[in-house]
């Protein structure tokens, strides 16, 4: 993907629920909109609000056109969370969207993301919001350094996360279905899918699963590292594309879920 | 001959010329300030006569898309030749169609009206050029500062409506008519037969979009004498007509058309448009690419209003084409409920 990485964080903020994204951008920027309602046929527009500066802007007070467009987004839009940010060249008037939120007091968690428009794209743009998103939201109800994990009660069946599915994604909404399905079928359910179809509320009870499973690296992965590190949620390495690695997938999510695959498998050979 | 390249995300709206390269300058270059004209001239120096380096801006932070054409032909301008002294002669001004051209260039023939040129012209050895005796129309509404460019060269622009619908053709070429002294009795010979073929062919959508509400998003500048045409040719009601860039001046004759107490909105609020166009619940709303979807899913029948800079629109022949373009989502909106 070769967009810029602010667009991988719409593509964050488009899958979920409950969330927007104020963007410091030009009218120019706005083109972005097209993709979600065109390219993938969606019948909202993303939950993004640009600032829409011109160029008669860049020389009165840019800054004050985003805590506006910042507030009206709030009470319009009524979140549960906000993430705010540049685009490429909203970047370049250096406007500190995070710090000028902040000053608002928005009464819902308001999280800053800070993408490297000239380095950086698409895919890396998605990772960080996501990992931003996680953090921030999941981060409060992680437990204290050092607290080991309590074991899954006798008889509950055990949970994972499905993470990395978003917006604008190749197929990502069939992968969802399919796989929810084979995880079904292994006796495992899913506590939450993110961030596809999750709101911030959801993203909260991460912690909750015991184990994750990551669709798409490029955009989970480093959410999924974080997780692991602080909750002890071991996460899954294979893409479970094609016959050989989807039977591998089956293992390594038997491994991790503490139960036994085999007869699934066998009921695949036939 | 090389033709166009354009590279750009925003200025997707530069005019095509076989024999020039435009070098386009976004929106970020915009704020680096990269100084893209200094490089285009050395360039064009070096490749000059067979190609030609031209800078503008297709910068985001401006209005619009077609605020690229403007800018585009606008860069042009300086770069024409002076003409001979003394010959007055008519430059029509924006990209149309080829088809749309050659008609026009024929009704201009058989006008007498002489000598006629267009900018920009199909060919970048075949470039017109403009001075003192350059009497010039619009044929694109949203080229405010290629005008200001060629009122810098001399050249007088002719008010008149835009050339879409038989009121504003008409109007448009009577315009160029008078300057060059020509009979309302020839410019009706002339015309007439054209004008009430397009009145025949118009008839049919009177029928069909007669008494609908039109809401037009602000999105191709275009709004204006679209709205115009749709309420007094076909008998549209308006429900807003939004524009991002509303230049009086040379709106004035459109303007004094529209009907009375209009909803006329310049700019981007688009939050409080979507209330509106929701309250409102039009028949039709014209808009960008990036709403139709979403309006379309709360069962608001959508026309994207690109459609209507890449089709011909202009002139007698292409009215009903126009008029076509709005019935066919109506038409498309009944098959779907039955």
């Amino acid at each position: 993907m070769k967009a810029p990485p602010h667009v991988g964080a719409m593509r964050v903020a488009t899958g979920m629920k409950g969330l927007h994204y104020v963007l410091h951008a030009p009218q120019g920027d706005t083109y972005a909109d097209l993709l979600f309602t065109m390219i993938e046929r969606r019948d909202q527009r993303p939950p993004v609000t640009y600032t829409t500066f011109a160029a008669r802007d860049l020389g009165g007070d840019t800054a004050e056109l985003f805590k506006t467009a910042a507030q009206e987004a709030y009470t319009r839009f009524q979140p549960q969370a906000m993430i705010v940010g540049a685009s490429c060249t909203g970047s370049l008037i250096q406007d500190d969207p995070g710090g000028l939120a902040r000053a608002l007091n928005l009464p819902i968690p308001v999280i800053a993301i800070d993408l490297p428009a000239y380095q950086r794209k698409e895919n890396w743009g998605a990772a960080e919001t996501f990992y931003q998103l996680v953090r921030a939201l999941a981060g409060p109800s992680m437990p204290a350094p050092g607290t080991s994990k309590p074991s899954r009660p006798e008889g509950r069946r055990p949970t994972c996360n499905l993470l990395g599915p978003s917006a604008l994604g190749f197929r990502h909404r069939d992968d969802i279905a399919e796989i929810t399905q084979l995880l079904g079928k292994l006796g495992i359910d899913v506590n939450v899918t993110a961030p596809m179809g999750a709101t911030p509320a959801d993203l909260a009870r991460l912690g909750d699963a015991d184990f994750n499973v990551v669709l798409y690296p490029e955009i989970a992965g480093q959410a999924a590292s974080w997780l692991q590190r602080t909750c002890d949620q071991p996460f899954t390495k294979t893409i479970p594309i094609g016959v050989t690695a989807t039977r591998a997938f089956i293992a390594e999510v038997g491994d991790l879920a503490g139960i036994d695959v085999n007869a699934v498998l066998d009921s695949e050979d036939r | 001959m090389m033709s166009l390249i354009v590279s750009s995300r925003n200025c997707s709206h530069a005019v095509r010329i076989s024999g020039c390269c435009f070098w386009s300058d976004p929106a970020r270059r915009k704020v680096i300030k990269l100084d893209l004209s200094r490089a285009a001239l050395r360039l064009s120096q070096r490749f000059v006569p067979q190609v030609r380096i031209l800078n503008y801006s297709g910068s985001g932070i401006e209005t619009t898309f077609t605020q690229g054409e403007d800018a585009c032909l606008a860069s042009l301008v300086p770069t024409l030749s002076s003409p001979p002294a003394n010959a007055t002669s008519l430059l029509i001004v924006g990209a149309l169609a080829d088809v749309v051209e050659d008609q026009f260039r024929r009704v201009f023939d058989a006008l007498g009206i002489g000598p006629v040129s267009f900018l920009p012209a199909r060919n970048a050895s075949s470039m017109p050029s403009v001075g003192q005796n350059t009497l010039f129309l619009l044929a694109q509404p949203f080229l405010a500062d290629t005008v200001s460019a060629l009122e810098e060269r001399g050249a007088q622009r002719l008010a008149a409506l835009f050339p879409l619908g038989v009121e504003g053709t008409t109007a448009w070429l009577w315009s160029a008519a008078q300057a060059f002294g020509v009979s309302r009795d020839q410019f009706d010979r002339v015309t007439l037969p054209a004008r009430l073929r397009a009145e025949r062919a118009l008839g049919r959508y009177c029928d069909q979009l007669g008494g609908r509400s039109i809401f037009l998003f602000p999105d191709s500048q275009l709004e204006i004498p679209m709205a115009r045409f749709l309420s007094r040719e076909l008998g549209m009601t308006l429900t807003e007509v939004g524009t991002p860039y509303l230049h009086r001046e040379h709106m004035a004759e459109e303007l004094a058309l529209l009907p009375a107490g209009v909803c006329l909105t310049e700019g981007q609020d688009v939050d409080r448009q979507l209330d509106r166009c929701r309250a409102a619940r039009p028949d039709i709303a014209v808009c960008g690419l990036g709403l139709a979807n979403p309006l379309e899913a709360e069962g608001i029948t959508t026309k994207w209003s690109i459609e209507l800079v890449f089709t011909p629109i202009q002139g007698f022949e292409q009215a009903a084409d126009l008029a076509e373009l709005f019935a066919r989502p109506l038409i498309r909106r009944a098959k779907l409920v039955a």
